[in-house]
């Protein structure tokens, strides 16, 4: 499982990191995502999945 | 001082009219893009749009002009412009005229409109209007509202893909989830959804709508619900930094009954006029925001503003915006 961030999308509002902080963590001043594992263990998974969801620009998806 | 951080006016193909309204020898000013312009049919049944004010000494064309050939004659000294804009004749001066031209726009003449191309940088046309009236059946000829919003025509587009105020602003059930595509396609967006019209009973009407975006300045909703085919063809064409001149235009395809066909037409524009208009307060009085803090609920808001950049090639914040990484 693989994290993929779409840059030109990502605002930095943080709704990920709420979701998944073991994953995501947000550069303020950069106004965007850092993140922590690009290929995050399994049990990471359900909070992945609801971090792609709410994400507000939906600039989050998963690759297998 | 606009609202908005980029250009009134995105590049695109914008529409000026509609071809039934501009017979051969017609001429028409026009206000659009913050600027002058003259629309005139000639003799050979080209449409043309050209720069309002004749370069000599600034009469408008489009008051007073006169169609001669496939070109134009001021009203003020007579100078003559060919079709290409380019003078042709200066009456009485006895030789060649002088190297002058009025600026002549590219026009796009199809679905039963003139379009006329605008490029902040006067790039050539970098796309084509979809056709649309090339099609089986008869339809009835186009019926018109027309109106001036203080509004930028991006978010009159973004308006279509608002899953989230169609139950707030307008009599409708919000869209079914599995039948809400938004397909981003080059200079195309096309917006195919499902919805529940309950403004004219409880029990609602259900349409399948499908609207395809030609630019920023063509968007077109074709409507089939049962046995009913319709189109609404909505022209929005800047006039200023602030406003838009929006029309919309009604087609559908005629019912076998020439009364239900009327009804029907008089339904649909009474509803759209209505969904539109209830739209406006909302519009005039908006504020861009930059980062808005959207939900699952809202529709690809992002994603339809990072394609939108693609129709500002004279604003730096499309480039820095998409650089941010």
């Amino acid at each position: 499982m693989r994290v993929v961030v779409d840059f030109d999308l990502c605002q930095g509002h943080g709704v990920c990191k709420e979701e998944a902080p073991a994953v995501f963590d947000v550069d303020e001043r950069a106004g965007r995502v850092i993140v922590r594992t690009e290929t995050p263990p399994e049990s990471e998974r359900a909070a992945l999945t609801l971090a792609v969801r709410y994400c507000p620009t939906k600039a989050l998806r998963l690759e297998e | 001082m606009s609202r908005y951080p980029f250009p009134a006016t995105p590049d695109g193909w914008y529409g000026v009219g509609r071809s039934d309204e501009l017979g051969a020898g017609e001429v028409k000013p026009l206000r659009h893009f913050g600027r002058d312009l003259v629309c005139f049919r000639g003799e050979d049944g080209v449409a043309r749009v050209f720069d309002g004010h004749c370069p000599h000494l600034g009469a408008h064309l489009g008051h007073g002009g006169r169609v001669v050939g496939d070109g134009i004659r001021c009203p003020f000294h007579g100078w003559r412009f060919d079709g290409a804009g380019c003078l042709a004749e200066v009456p009485g001066l006895g030789k060649k005229p002088p190297a002058v031209a009025a600026r002549s726009w590219p026009v796009s003449e199809c679905n039963g409109f003139v379009h006329v191309w605008y490029h902040a940088r006067g790039a050539a046309p970098q796309y084509e209007v979809a056709r649309f009236r090339e099609r089986e059946g008869e339809w009835t000829p186009w019926r018109t509202c027309a109106y001036r919003v203080r509004v930028h025509v991006q978010d009159l587009t973004e308006n279509i893909l608002d899953r989230a105020h169609f139950p707030n602003v307008h009599d409708m059930a919000p869209p079914d989830q599995d039948h809400f595509d938004v397909r981003f396609d080059g200079p195309r967006l096309v917006v195919e959804q499902k919805l529940k019209i309950t403004a004219v009973s409880d029990a609602g009407i259900h349409v399948l709508s499908r609207t395809t975006n030609s630019g920023p300045g063509i968007s077109v909703t074709e409507v089939h619900q049962g046995p009913l085919h319709m189109v609404n063809y909505i022209t929005q064409t800047p006039i200023d930094d602030e406003h838009t001149d929006v029309r919309i235009h009604f087609s559908m395809k005629r019912l076998p009954d020439e009364a239900a066909t009327r009804a029907v037409a008089e339904m649909n524009e009474r509803i759209t006029n209505d969904q539109f208009r209830q739209d406006v307060p909302i519009w005039e009085n908006r504020a861009w925001v930059e980062r808005p803090r959207l939900t699952e609920l809202d529709g690809p808001v992002a994603q339809y503003r990072r394609w939108y950049r693609q129709f500002y090639s004279d604003w730096d914040g499309a480039a820095v915006a998409g650089d941010a990484r």
